[in-house]
């Protein structure tokens, strides 16, 4: 009786390690085929994701990002101004979007509400695709090196330059 | 004096030995090309590792709004937004830093390309 109770409980901890080790293997294989599925543009999912509307959205407003960075990247903040705002919003005292940008402008952020603009317009299509493929947040890495290489908004040469050459705050600084 | 002529011999040899080795251990001269590749190569890398990672991560938390939103949703949402957009303005300045590496060495990297006029 006694060795029978033993052989049921050995087994049922075989079952459960089983079970365990093929979660594991599931888990691993289902992480492997988002990512190979991404390295190569080849694949039927990887072509799904680069025809769709909301990646190119994306790529769009990733470009409008990036582009803001190199033309706002760098400016000198007030600090003290900073810290006040911050404590301001933790205190419910900005209670409209225009004395949001206010303050932020009074801090030294130039044209804080056409970046803002363009920064939640990023937000919004990169939620759009995550929620639509949600294979892609597995792998944030691999879709950040997919974005880049498929980007049909490349920042180009001159544009990158003639930009860097603008900004105050970056070294390619050319004054005028 | 045969002794000497030796000696200078060996030692002009020893000179030529070291100056080839030095030429050799040269890296080529890069031409306008290969320093535009170097140049794409590098925007790459640097648009491949992404731009704000730990920002996108707070995307997802991004609080829901009605259009108009209401007082509440706009304080609850102005706290998030506050967060995210600091992350935010330091990629910005990343970003714009790696970029501007990346065209110094491209500036670095023409101004080693020889003249063809000064090689002919």
């Amino acid at each position: 009786m006694k060795s029978k109770k033993i052989s049921l409980r050995f087994k049922n901890q075989l079952l459960l390690k089983c079970f365990a080790i093929a979660l594991v293997f599931f888990s691993m294989s289902c992480s492997k085929d988002s990512y190979e599925s991404l390295s190569s543009n080849n694949s039927a999912f990887a072509k799904k994701v680069l025809a769709d509307p909301l990646f190119e959205n994306l790529d769009k407003a990733s470009y409008e990002v990036k582009i803001n960075a190199l033309k706002y990247g760098g400016e000198k903040i007030d600090q003290n101004l900073a810290a006040i705002l911050t404590e301001d919003i933790k205190n419910n005292k900005i209670t409209s979007q225009e004395e949001l940008v206010k303050r932020k402008e009074a801090i030294g952020y130039k044209d804080y509400d056409l970046r803002s603009k363009t920064r939640m317009e990023y937000a919004m299509a990169y939620l759009a695709l995550m929620k639509k493929y949600p294979e892609l947040a597995q792998n944030k890495a691999a879709f950040s090196e997919f974005l880049a290489k498929n980007s049909k908004h490349q920042i180009s040469f001159e544009t990158s330059r003639k930009l860097l050459a603008e900004n105050k705050n970056s070294r390619m600084y050319v004054e005028k | 004096m045969l002794k000497n002529k030796i000696n200078n011999k060996f030692g002009i040899l020893i000179m030529l030995i070291f100056s080839t080795s030095f030429v050799s251990a040269q890296p080529p001269a890069p031409t306008a090309e290969s320093c535009y590749a170097k140049w794409l190569e590098g925007m790459t890398i640097v648009n491949s590792t992404s731009y704000s990672a730990e920002c996108d991560a707070m995307i997802p938390y991004m609080p829901e709004v009605s259009n108009p939103p209401t007082v509440e949703e706009f304080l609850v949402f102005t706290l998030w937004y506050e967060e995210w957009s600091n992350c935010d303005m330091v990629a910005e300045y990343r970003y714009q830093q790696d970029v501007d590496l990346v065209n110094t060495a491209y500036d670095e990297c023409i101004a080693r390309v020889p003249d063809p006029e000064e090689e002919n």
